[in-house]
This record gives C-alpha cells, sequence and structure tokens, in this order.
C-alpha cells in the first residue's frame, strides 16, 4: 500500500530536530524533547511514533535497537534513530525552505500599495 | 478549672494529635503513591500496546523505555504513560495503515467513514419510520377515515416494534449504537411532542389575537 510522503507539521520537526543532532542517534522521548526546547513543537505521542513508524518506512530515518541487555541494565531497551542519506537530504529541503525569508505580495511594500509611498 | 476549659484544652490535644496521625499516614501514602506510580505507567503503556497490530508488539518496549526516562520524576512519568495510553488507539490505527493491515474489530472499525455512513443510514431509516409512525398518528380523524385508515395505535406499536427489533440487530452491535438509537428516537418523539405543543400553542395564540380584535371592534362599535 503506497503511503503519500507528506511533511506534516510533525515530520518537518522530526527532520529539523535529528538534522540539528546528526551525529547522534536519539530515542522518541529524546526528539521530543528536544523539538520542544529548541523549536517549541509539542509531539504527542499520538503523532511522534507513528509519525517514526512512518518516516522509517520512507527510509529516512534508521531505527535501531539499543545494544544492551534489558536484564542486566535494568530498563528496556530504547529505540534509537538517526537520519539517513535521503532523509538528510529532505531535512535540509525543508531546512532551506523554512528559513527562507517571506517575500511581500506582489506590488506591494509593507502594506503600501503599489508604485510607491509618494 | 471549669468544664470550658477542659473542652478547650481536651480539643488542642485532640487536633494535635489528629494532625500528627493525618500527616504520618498522609507521608506513608505518598510514599506509597510513589512506589505504584512506575508500576500504574508500566500497566497504562502495556494497555496502549495492545492496540498495536502483532508485528509491532515489540514497540512495547520502545514505549517503555521512553516513558522510563522519567524514572525519577514519578509524576512526569505517570503523565507520558498515561498520554501514550490515551494515543494508544491513533498509535494501533496509523500502525495498522502503514502495514495495510485490516482493522480489528472495535474502536477503530467503527471510527471508518464507511461504517459511519452505514449507521447514519440504519438510524435515518428509524428517522423516517418514526416520522412516517407520527404523521399517520397526527393525522385528523376525519382525514384517517375519509382514507380508510385508522392505524393510529397500529403505527405507533410497529414503530417502537421496529425501533426495538434494529436494537438488537446485528448492525447496530455496540452500546454506543444502541443508546444513539434510543435517544434518536426519545429526540424524535419529543421533538414532535414540542412541535405540535408550538402548533397548538400558536394556533391559540392566533385566535387569542383575533377574538380580542373582534371583541375590542365590537365594544367600540357598540359606544359609538
Amino acid at each position: 500500500m503506497g503511503i503519500e510522503r507528506r511533511i506534516t507539521k510533525q515530520v518537518e520537526a522530526i527532520l529539523l530536530t535529528l538534522l540539528a543532532h546528526l551525529t547522534i542517534e536519539m530515542s522518541g522521548a529524546e526528539i521530543a524533547e528536544a523539538a520542544k526546547l529548541s523549536r517549541g513543537t509539542v509531539l504527542k505521542s499520538g503523532s511522534l511514533y507513528p509519525a517514526l513508524i512512518r518516516m522509517e518506512g520512507f527510509g529516512w530515518l534508521t531505527g535501531q535497537w539499543e545494544d544492551i541487555d534489558p536484564r542486566e541494565a535494568g530498563r528496556p531497551r530504547r529505540r534509537l534513530y538517526r537520519l539517513t542519506g535521503e532523509g538528510e537530504a529532505v531535512a535540509r529541503r525543508v531546512n532551506a525552505r523554512a528559513t527562507q525569508p517571506v517575500s511581500a505580495p506582489k506590488g506591494t511594500l509593507r502594506g503600501l500599495p503599489a508604485g510607491g509611498a509618494a | 478549672m471549669s468544664l470550658g476549659w477542659f473542652i478547650a484544652i481536651a480539643a488542642c490535644l485532640g487536633g494535635v494529635l489528629l494532625t500528627f496521625v493525618i500527616s504520618v499516614f498522609t507521608g506513608l501514602a505518598v510514599g506509597d503513591i510513589r512506589g505504584w506510580l512506575p508500576h500504574v505507567s508500566r500497566r497504562l503503556v502495556a494497555s496502549a500496546a495492545r492496540h498495536l497490530p502483532p508485528e509491532m508488539a515489540d514497540r512495547e518496549e520502545e514505549f517503555r523505555a521512553d516513558v522510563g526516562e522519567y524514572e525519577d520524576r514519578p509524576l512526569t512519568m505517570l503523565i507520558v504513560a498515561l498520554r501514550i495510553w490515551r494515543d494508544g488507539r491513533a498509535i494501533g490505527r496509523e500502525s495498522r495503515r502503514l502495514l495495510g493491515a485490516e482493522p480489528t474489530p472495535g474502536g477503530v472499525a467503527r471510527r471508518r467513514p464507511v461504517a459511519a455512513a452505514r449507521r447514519a443510514f440504519a438510524l435515518a431509516a428509524q428517522w423516517t419510520m418514526v416520522a412516517r409512525a407520527f404523521r399517520r398518528a397526527d393525522t385528523p380523524k376525519w382525514a384517517r377515515e375519509r382514507a380508510g385508515r385508522s392505524r393510529k395505535v397500529e403505527d405507533v406499536d410497529e414503530m417502537f416494534r421496529v425501533v426495538l427489533r434494529n436494537l438488537a440487530m446485528d448492525r447496530l452491535e455496540s452500546a454506543a449504537g444502541r443508546l444513539m438509537t434510543i435517544s434518536c428516537a426519545a429526540v424524535a418523539i419529543t421533538s414532535l411532542l414540542g412541535l405540535l405543543g408550538f402548533f397548538a400553542a400558536s394556533v391559540a395564540g392566533t385566535l387569542g389575537v383575533l377574538f380580542g380584535a373582534l371583541l375590542l371592534r365590537a365594544i367600540s362599535g357598540r359606544r359609538r
């Protein structure tokens, strides 16, 4: 079944958060925390986990179980995510679009009518 | 020492003792609750993970690990677990959609537009029937007799029989669906009764105004 590769607000936040932490792998909770701190985006669990699963399906992320023995560590394994090459390219495009300056509507400058302020 | 002083001192001592007992027990209870919170959180996450398709059942470990990141803050941990529990159905639904798997019977299927439309049709049929029965029941006697029909009681009986039969039907498998049907029938009955009341009041009001106008006219005619 083909899933539409739509970049929702949640997907954008995940992409940009992982782009900002390219060198490290992050768990879902860490991504949510970082997105909230750096971008002010609240990633609810209802949209975060499905988005992570979807993005893994697109090949934008790789998810790997933490390499620990849960019995020895006394806690469950985390699933750690990292951007793939394709995901990084998408994230950079999204980042470029997000940082692009917003142009004024054609023919107007700061609300002045076309033709200037004379 | 008077009895009043004695009662006041006893009340003070009782108050101090009660405060001490309450604070000790509150402390114990808070400690106990703090101990239970991680367990409650784990149960909530397990409950949310039940909505996941079998292929993704191992994701429960991911949820537990993410909730476990707040181990040192039991209340935050509980809140995060509650959020996952609340969104469990949505996570399961989305995961199934991604896998292209059939939704399990229950809440997931009921939210689908097709199921909602089917339910609406089932209810619409009942609405129509209720309205039809009331229209017939409300037809003036002379009109019914002229049409050769005197089925007021039979129609209402039939209406309730069919509504009750529909309540037990498979197409309204959920308790919510049944409740909706009952409330739908109740709303239909009350609204129709209300409508009849409104018409009766309107007719009575209009007649009253007309009668008053005629009376005033008659009085003023006599005076002249």
